[in-house]
């Protein structure tokens, strides 16, 4: 385990070997659906559907896809607040259509984050970047990409030991302590990731690295089942919301 | 692969501040062999190994393949890479991407071949090195020894003439180091040349052919037998002696192991001994 649970869940899923284009056409296909239908039932069905599908044939663990929605989940707590919160000439009050407001928007950006997490947490970031370089993605956005990625965890690393050796020597121990160590602790991370790619530069270089960082991308060959059950699904998806509308 | 005979003549190498880390240093690497550097930390072993693959341009003196001086434009560079690779000794100096198989075939593509050979070149040097069934794992996934030996399969999936490998062993268990050293002798099988650095003497007398001792900012080059018996030389290098010398001599004190080469290591040693109690004996084996 690496500390990056979604980057985990993508390596362990039941779809890491699916191809990525069409577990991109599933999440996207599922994040258009929950943005145009109403929030209900349009985009509750586009979160039951995202959730069901992780959590069963995709098998990401439970407690990663729930941890995983928290993060977003705050952001639109705090943004649903701010569209349903009016300030006219009385003062602060609550905008008219406050619960419908906050209901709705809560409704869609939740369904949305939810698929992009079904996608987050079934396709590993080395397959995505490819991906990415084929869908016409400029190289060096890509190039940059990919590194950063791998040497986020070069440098979570990095910050472990450091912390682990400041708490060790009592360097959080009181709140000034740890403000103290935190400071030197980014200090030296940051030192450390520019020494990091100094040498990485050199490494890479000595491996006749000269424009762009281009690997050999996983075949992951395409299923025409799984495309057709996406298509089928989504238009499923939306016979039912208006129905239920 | 072809042999190439790669040598370092007269080498002023350093850093920025400070006095050099080499000051007249000469190095030949035996073509087809195992050489092993040797020296304290901070010796300059490091230093030896980027002056002789290019990384860094000497001061002064000259590197040269198969008698051709090394120049240090990008032309160059290039065709020297293609002969000779570096494997850094922090694997994560090397493994950029997420994918072992992605990383490994950064070199071949590099080297504009197509993508069929690119695949077949990442599959025999994941297997060379014992790490095959890695290939669809993620690189932060691995242990520190398995990040090694994906580095080297990443200079090796390029097939150079002379590997140089940075401290291939520090850092590993012993199974680790077992693993590596077997895989670099599959590699010298397909005649490449192997030099490693290292500080473990024990290492070097057991696996390397000739051995050669980065001291005073210079290099000593010899026999493993000859240099790591050397007593004073070892002291100016803050080196130990190998204990299968040390116990071998005080063996062959006691009448215990006839003249010639002394065992490199533990079972070489228990192969000359007697295989009866002293007590039993009447004479010494021959």
């Amino acid at each position: 385990m690496t500390g990056l649970a979604v980057d985990d869940a993508a390596w362990a899923s039941a779809w890491r070997r699916r191809a990525p284009g069409d577990k991109v056409l599933l999440c996207g296909g599922l994040v258009v659906t929950a943005l145009v239908l109403p929030a209900w039932p349009g985009s509750a069905l586009v979160a039951v559907v995202a959730v069901a599908l992780a959590l069963g044939p995709a098998r990401v663990p439970v407690r990663t896809f729930a941890r995983a929605v928290c993060l977003p989940l705050a952001f639109l707590t705090t943004g649903a607040v701010t569209a349903v919160v009016e300030v006219g000439g009385e003062g602060i009050g609550w905008a008219p259509d406050a619960a419908v407001r906050a209901g709705s928007l809560m409704g869609h950006a939740l369904a949305g984050s939810a698929a992009v997490l079904l996608l987050a947490t079934t396709t590993p970031m080395s397959d995505l970047l490819p991906a990415l370089r084929r869908a016409g993605v400029p190289a060096a956005v890509v190039d940059v990409a990919s590194v950063v990625y791998r040497l986020l965890f070069v440098l979570l690393d990095s910050l472990r030991a450091v912390r682990e050796a400041q708490a060790a020597r009592m360097g959080y121990s009181s709140l000034r302590r740890s403000y103290r160590s935190s400071g030197v602790l980014a200090a030296a991370v940051l030192t450390r990731s520019w020494d990091r790619a100094r040498r990485m530069h050199e490494g890479l270089t000595g491996r006749g690295m000269e424009t762009d960082l281009r690997v050999l991308p996983e075949v992951l060959p395409s299923s025409r089942l799984f495309l057709a059950t996406t298509v089928a699904g989504l238009a499923a998806l939306v016979t039912t919301s208006a129905v239920l509308a | 692969m072809s042999h190439r005979t790669l040598a370092a003549t007269g080498l002023v190498a350093g850093y920025e501040r400070g006095r050099p880390v080499l000051d007249g240093a000469s190095l030949d690497v035996p073509a087809g062999r195992r050489l092993a550097v040797l020296g304290a930390n901070g010796s300059g072993k490091t230093t030896l190994l980027r002056c002789l693959s290019g990384a860094l341009v000497p001061a002064a003196g000259e590197v040269t393949v198969d008698g051709a001086r090394l120049g240090h434009d990008r032309r160059a560079l290039r065709a020297h890479r293609q002969e000779v690779q570096l494997v850094l000794q922090d694997p994560d100096d090397q493994l950029f991407s997420a994918s072992v198989t992605q990383d490994v075939s950064f070199g071949p593509l590099n080297l504009g071949l197509p993508e069929d050979e690119v695949r077949a070149r990442v599959a025999e040097a994941l297997e060379l090195l014992g790490v095959g069934g890695l290939a669809a794992r993620p690189t932060h996934q691995l242990s520190y020894g398995e990040r090694k030996r994906v580095a080297i399969a990443g200079a090796v999936a390029m097939r150079p003439c002379v590997l140089l490998l940075d401290e291939p062993t520090a850092g590993l268990d012993p199974s680790a180091v077992a693993e590596t050293l077997a895989a670099l002798g599959r590699l010298q099988e397909h005649d490449a040349t192997v030099v490693l650095s290292t500080h473990d003497v024990d290492l070097a007398l057991r696996w390397a052919d000739e051995v050669a001792v980065v001291v005073d900012r210079r290099v000593v080059q010899g026999s493993p037998e000859d240099l790591l018996g050397d007593d004073d030389l070892l002291a100016r290098a803050r080196l130990d002696r190998p204990w299968a010398l040390t116990v071998g001599a005080r063996l062959r004190a006691l009448g215990l192991l006839r003249d010639g080469a002394l065992p490199r290591d533990a079972a070489g040693l228990l192969a000359v001994l007697p295989d009866r109690p002293l007590s039993d004996r009447s004479t010494v084996p021959t």
